[in-house]
């Protein structure tokens, strides 16, 4: 996106990864992404290492009326906490602009500190890019319950409360990766998306669009690019018409049915958007994938988007590529 | 997926990144481009 002040980015095919990697030993993922993405790393999740660095729990600790109770392996949305206590803190702190209230504890960031360290220590020339992730609004608000067992997105106080939370933590994330890199770029992952449309999901269009926007241009207001991922198949047209500046989409597993939104691509490619493509599988892997394999379909797909009337420089231009 | 297939998978597409910037990008493209983006 071409937003005032800041310049146009255009990754020509630059390769970033999506949020976790199933390693236990940090040291091993630090230098795989150094190595693979030189340009545009990513800190990781490293659920193996430690399960508080999974995508829910690692934002998790510190946000309101949040109980943990570890005897039984519970974790939810205490609603009969002291309401007033618990929106009165949250809102000061979102309210004062402070960016340091909700970090991410050190236990709960293996991954991201790891990385950010071996950067510093291995990265020669000045750092360019670096991106990082946090859950998206939708996929958290479906994952917690309250103490009544109803999702929590539903509590439309509690939420807004926890919502703020995760704005914070959003900040803290974007101040510690500005320390290394002169561009961050964040994406929001939804993967909880991938149920939209069906019977069993309980949120409705407006609600997503509102809360991803929210968070979306509280992350942009802070000066970095900001990405929305979906691993499985939703309603494309939805967040191609957020404000993300990048939308990453399954690209091995979903492009035909990601083409059927072509005029949604189009308004989104004229806002200067940036399609992240998915491309190299990661559950449906089978090791027989090859360099030539990936880049013919990838050119197929490409072409198919260009026959639908999407300029190839554009493409070309606004193409990063990831695992799907 | 295992940390082994994980590895994999991040070659292929290093590999592919280098194969797609090489055949679509000059070296002038990026010159001309940097003028006003942050094209690598």
């Amino acid at each position: 996106m071409k937003r005032d002040g800041k310049k146009r980015f255009l990754p020509c095919f630059l390769a970033t990864g999506v949020g976790s990697l199933p390693h236990a030993d940090v040291q091993r993922a630090c230098a795989l992404i150094a190595r693979t993405m030189p340009q545009t790393p990513f800190w990781p999740q490293l659920p193996e290492h430690s399960f508080l660095e999974s995508m829910t729990i690692q934002v998790s600790p510190g946000l309101p009326f949040l109980k943990v109770e570890e005897e039984k392996g519970k974790v939810f949305f205490d609603t009969t906490l002291d309401q007033a206590r618990e929106l009165e803190k949250v809102y000061n702190f979102y309210l004062t602009g402070d960016t340091n209230s909700y970090p991410i504890p050190p236990a709960y960031a293996g991954g991201m500190e790891g990385m950010m360290r071996y950067l510093k220590e291995n990265q020669h020339l000045s750092l360019r890019f670096f991106k990082g992730q946090i859950v998206g609004p939708i996929t958290f608000g479906l994952s917690i319950q309250d103490n009544d067992g109803k999702d929590i997105i539903h509590n439309e106080v509690v939420f807004d409360a926890v919502m703020k939370g995760l704005l914070l933590r959003g900040r803290w994330i974007i101040q510690r990766m500005k320390t290394i890199a002169e561009e961050v770029i964040l994406f929001i992952d939804e993967p909880g998306l991938s149920g939209y449309g069906s019977a069993f999901f309980s949120v409705d269009a407006s609600t997503i669009t509102g809360r991803l926007n929210e968070m979306i241009e509280e992350f942009q207001a802070q000066g970095v690019w900001v990405g929305v991922h979906c691993c499985g198949n939703t309603d494309w047209s939805l967040l191609l018409r957020t404000k993300a500046d990048i939308i990453n989409f399954d690209a091995w597993g979903f492009f035909e049915r990601f083409s059927l939104y072509s005029d949604a691509l189009k308004d989104f490619f004229s806002r200067d958007g940036i399609l992240a493509w998915g491309i190299v599988p990661t559950s449906e892997f089978t090791g027989k994938e090859t360099v030539e394999g990936l880049m013919e379909k990838l050119e197929a797909d490409l072409g198919d988007l260009a026959k639908k009337g999407i300029p190839e420089k554009i493409l070309n231009e606004r193409c990063l590529l990831t695992p799907s | 997926m295992s940390a082994g297939a994980a590895e994999k998978a991040m070659n292929l597409l290093a590999g592919l990144s280098w194969r797609m910037r090489e055949k679509y990008f000059t070296v002038e493209d990026a010159e001309g481009a940097e003028k006003e983006t942050v094209i690598l």
